[in-house]
């Protein structure tokens, strides 16, 4: 079962201490937010422009990110002007982290495990999602209830970074199934062009929901409910930029956090903005269907696996542990990295060390 | 409850026709709405059917196109890329309603490799041009793409569901793919591009009444509809869902299932009702539905029906106008005969109803009305005239009566130096001036002369004959000449000249005062009553002589009595006697003695008013007769006869 359910007392302890650094890394964001400006501008002149590169098209999953913006939340962190840019299909967006000190990236937690496990600068600022929403769906009609019924069946996987969480569910109940490239829409899924389908509950579950399917008319295997509550969007940088800007991005991450806020807070304001930059990136969308998505959201930002509340951007040294240590069994790690390497405490925290 | 006669008549006439009317109108309403929809329904479904159609071949059209090029490249593996790239442009240029064409292939390569070739030929922006794209340099995985994903995991040609073509058309469009298979190996596909503004002109190209369509695709996504923001971005389960409303979500899932139909829903916006005619569009697993809002069907039968109701109005209007009219030409004759009448009321007899020269009833009635009034007034003035006239008569009587009253003796009471005898006398007359008369006057120192008469007739005649009487009564009667003598002296003067034939009874005395002897003679007249001072009532009848006045010849007796002291001498007409009760009695000599008998003793004054007033009851104040009594009474104290 789980990883999260195994775990020990020691673990535990571990995972109190860990939080209590992580606390202290959040205390000297805000104590160092009003030198933000002066960081980004810095005494030797402009700093290049932030670039913040999200992982997919315009849509309610980076609500936060595009209030933050709309609502000028990144300029009064005093990071000056902040570009938003989008991934598209097939593009792996933590690539996009070559070592420039202005750019930052969304992503999953375990594409970037596996990525700073490989080799990779990527350093996590923020846990934004705090549990895994993916899914994979079939039709009832299909046969399959079990993972083991996947088996020889074809299966649609996304590429880029997206595939590492359903590869690690097909290891860990040895499912052989045939693996097909899935596009970013669900017709091939509808068509019966595959049998199961790649699919996250905020996005392209509700499509099937908007293509005329009951929930009734399918079967839905939440991966977090099969021990891989990987938590998945979460905000990255290169390790060069912490190193150089930790107060940048201290002020990222308090700017998110407060477009969370605001559009967890006010859905429909938060929904027009949305709305708003799917029509600037020509993405046709429905209003419905970002209201689920941006509804869907609230639940893993807020919500731990189990329910639990969640601090906003915490990431858990348990579920740290849990999650490489299941990427260890997948063998798609060798050895989990440490945390403070993954995710290092604040500057005012290593001077304390 | 009255209500005025134009209201009357209104209610009367508009009501019974407003009823008909409008019952007319819900059925001639509910058949026309009933036809009108059957009507719409049947024309809804055949144009659905049919548009539906025109689309399919369309896309078919299209579809064979690239069939064909894929049967080809199945059979023949192209040298070149530059071969394959003029295969896509001439079947642009062949068929300018695609806007791409390509292949995606994977050709054998040097090393038993294999190689990826992906020509793509499209339409320029402005239209004019072809230009072409290596998609294999593309920064895109195009083998993630569903134009290249369906055939190839389907092995059979597939239309995708509409997208956004973001990196080289930069369209809305939708692919049609077929897999290049040999040998049963998947080598690639063949895929060409439909833009939606072009399936859009299909959907559209007619289009009737207030009827519009919506194009879904197999995943309910919208291919055409004529909110453009729609398109793609919208689904019929994403409206159904955000508006609640799962009849929607019901009919997509219909569609998409490719059946035929009709349904009736509410708008998802205004909730008001549409008629929604579907027919699938196999080729591409589309379905078209001809979408109406029934009031824009119903719109023909809501004019008609207003029109109606304005004509309705309008009539009711005219009609009206002529009750109105009708009526105020009815009554305003009425009103005017009404207000004349009222006039006329107040005293007013000089109106006349004018103006009402009409031969139907009511001009018969203003007719009628003015004679009635002129009438009327004639007859007023008549009696105004009679009224002065018997006015002047009257006065006259009074005049005559003040005449009459003055001839008799006034003084109260009379000869009151006289000790030897008391005297009374009274008269009440039957009108306003009596025919009886009574007289008394002293002849000397030692005679009174007492007269009584009663002259036939009443009123008028009578009193002037009174007059004549009383004064030939007068004139002749002298010291030495008896009561006979004087009688007959004054018949014959009297009946010299009645011409009328008038008579008079007269009972006419001389009383000695000293010894109470009264010698009389008696013309005809009731016989007066002795009342002794025992009691004893005596008649002195009978009469001594005929009536007066009418025998030239008659001859009278002179009597005799003699009044004891204390007896009383009554005379009287025959009012008295001949006094009637209501019950047609008498009230008779016995009625009068029986007065005697009670008042005995009583002052002559006390006798007389009571007499009168025991007649004037006895008769109810009827005045039937004149009425006249004279009471002598020697007074107790003379001395009695020598």
């Amino acid at each position: 079962m789980s990883g999260l359910h195994r775990q020990h007392v020691g673990d535990v302890v571990a995972g109190g201490c860990a939080a209590l650094a992580w606390w202290g890394m959040l205390a000297c964001v805000f104590a160092s937010a009003a030198e933000g400006d002066r960081t980004a501008t810095g005494p030797t002149g402009p700093a290049a422009p932030v670039v913040l590169k999200l992982h997919w098209y315009p849509q309610a999953q980076f609500a936060g990110y595009l209030v933050a913006q709309d609502k000028e939340f990144f300029r009064a962190a005093g990071l000056g002007d902040v570009e938003i840019r989008w991934s598209t299909a097939g593009e792996r967006c933590m690539d996009s982290l070559t070592g420039e000190a202005s750019v930052f990236c969304t992503g999953w937690l375990c594409d970037a495990l596996v990525r700073r496990a490989h080799g990779a600068q990527v350093v996590h600022l923020a846990q934004v999602a705090q549990r895994s929403a993916m899914l994979l769906v079939a039709r009832r009609a299909s046969g399959i209830i079990a993972p083991a019924d996947m088996t020889g069946k074809r299966v649609g996987l996304w590429g880029g970074d997206f595939d590492v969480l359903p590869r690690a569910f097909f290891r860990k109940f040895d499912v052989h199934p045939e693996i097909v490239p899935q596009s970013n829409s669900m017709v091939p899924f509808l068509r019966g062009a595959v049998t199961v389908a790649s699919a996250m509950h905020y996005n392209e579950y509700h499509k099937l929901l908007e293509a005329g399917l009951r929930p009734e008319e399918l079967v839905v295997f939440t991966l977090a409910d099969y021990g891989l509550d990987f938590p998945e969007d979460g905000l990255y940088c290169h390790e060069r930029c912490w190193h150089e800007h930790p107060d940048r991005c201290t002020a990222l991450v308090r700017a998110v956090e407060q477009g969370w806020d605001y559009a967890l807070a006010h859905e429909a304001e938060a929904l027009d903005v949305v709305l708003a930059y799917c029509r600037r990136a020509e993405v046709r969308t429905s209003r419905n269907h970002q209201q689920w998505m941006l509804r869907s959201m609230a639940g893993l930002i807020r919500n731990r696996s189990g329910g639990a509340r969640a601090p906003w951007g915490e990431l858990s040294p348990d579920v740290y542990e849990a999650v490489g240590r299941e990427l260890v069994e997948q063998g798609l790690l060798d050895a989990v990295p440490p945390l403070a390497e993954f995710h290092p405490p604040a500057p005012a925290q290593r001077k304390g060390r | 409850m009255s209500f005025p006669l134009p209201l009357k008549l209104i209610l009367a006439i508009c009501l019974p026709l407003v009823a008909v009317y409008l019952t007319i109108l819900i059925l001639d309403y509910r058949s026309s709405k009933r036809e009108a929809l059957t009507h719409m329904e049947n024309y809804l479904i055949e144009v659905a059917a049919h548009e539906a159609t025109a689309l399919d071949a369309k896309l078919s059209t299209y579809a064979e196109i690239v069939r064909s090029t894929g049967q080809v490249l199945e059979t023949f593996a192209p040298r070149k890329d530059a071969d394959l790239e003029r295969f896509a442009r001439a079947n642009l240029l062949a068929e300018p309603q695609l806007f791409g064409f390509g292949m995606a292939l994977e050709m054998p390569a040097e090393g038993g490799k294999t190689q990826r070739v992906a020509p793509y030929v499209c339409r320029t922006a402005d239209g004019g041009g072809l230009e072409s794209t290596d998609i294999t340099s593309a920064a895109f995985d195009y083998t993630r793409s569903d134009w290249y994903l369906l055939p190839k995991l389907l092995r059979r040609p597939a239309w995708t569901d509409p997208y956004f073509d973001e990196r080289i058309g930069r369209i809305l469009m939708c692919s049609y793919s077929v897999p290049v298979l040999r040998d049963n190996e998947f080598r690639g596909v063949v895929v060409a591009d439909v833009s939606l503004e072009n399936i859009r002109r299909q959907a559209c190209r007619t289009r009737y009444l207030g009827e519009y369509r919506i194009v879904i695709s197999s995943a309910g996504t919208f291919v055409y509809h004529p909110e453009e923001s729609f398109v793609l971005a919208e689904s019929i389960f994403s409206l159904a869902e955000w508006h609640h409303l799962p009849a929607l979500a019901d009919l997509g899932r219909t569609m998409i299932a490719g059946e035929r139909g009709v349904v009736r829903l509410p708008d998802y916006r205004t909730g008001r009702p549409k008629w929604y005619a579907f027919a699938g569009v196999p080729t591409a697993g589309w379905s078209l539905a001809a979408i109406i809002p029934e009031e824009e069907v119903l719109a023909p039968v809501h004019a008609r029906l207003s029109r109606q109701v304005y004509l309705l109005l309008t009539g009711l209007g005219v009609i009206l106008a002529v009750v109105v009219a009708a009526s105020g030409w009815v009554t305003r004759p009425l009103q005017s005969i009404a207000a004349a009448a009222r006039s006329v009321a107040t005293g007013n007899l000089d109106v006349q109803v004018k103006g009402i020269d009409r031969g139907d009833e009511v001009g018969k009635f203003a007719v009628t009305f003015n004679k009635m009034v002129r009438d009327l007034k004639a007859n007023v003035e008549a009696m105004l005239r009679e009224t002065e006239a018997r006015q002047v008569i009257e006065r006259e009587l009074q005049v005559a009566r003040q005449i009459q009253t003055s001839l008799l003796p006034l003084e109260r009471p009379p000869f009151p130096h006289r000790s030897e005898f008391s005297l009374d006398a009274d008269n009440a007359p039957a009108q306003v001036i009596a025919g009886d008369f009574y007289d008394f006057w002293l002849l000397d120192e030692e005679h009174l002369v007492v007269v009584i008469a009663d002259v036939s007739g009443k009123g008028a005649p009578a009193a002037m004959f009174m007059a004549v009487a009383r004064t030939t009564l007068r004139n002749f009667t002298e010291p030495g000449r008896s009561p006979r003598e004087v009688l007959e002296i004054a018949n014959r003067l009297i009946e010299a000249d009645n011409r009328e034939m008038m008579f008079v009874t007269i009972f006419y005395g001389h009383y000695h005062i000293p010894t109470g002897e009264l010698v009389f003679a008696n013309a005809g007249h009731n016989p007066p009553y002795l009342v002794r001072q025992t009691g004893r009532i005596e008649s002195l009848g009978p009469s001594t002589g005929p009536i007066l006045g009418v025998f030239p010849e008659a001859a009278y007796e002179n009597a005799r009595a003699v009044l004891q002291p204390g007896d009383l001498l009554l005379l009287y007409t025959d009012g008295v006697t001949e006094a009637r009760s209501q019950s047609d009695q008498y009230f008779g000599e016995a009625g009068l003695t029986a007065i005697l008998q009670r008042l005995h003793g009583q002052p002559v004054t006390t006798i007389c008013r009571a007499i009168l007033d025991d007649v004037n009851a006895y008769r109810n104040g009827e005045g039937q007769d004149d009425v006249t009594l004279v009471a002598l009474r020697r007074s107790a104290d003379a001395a009695p006869p020598a």
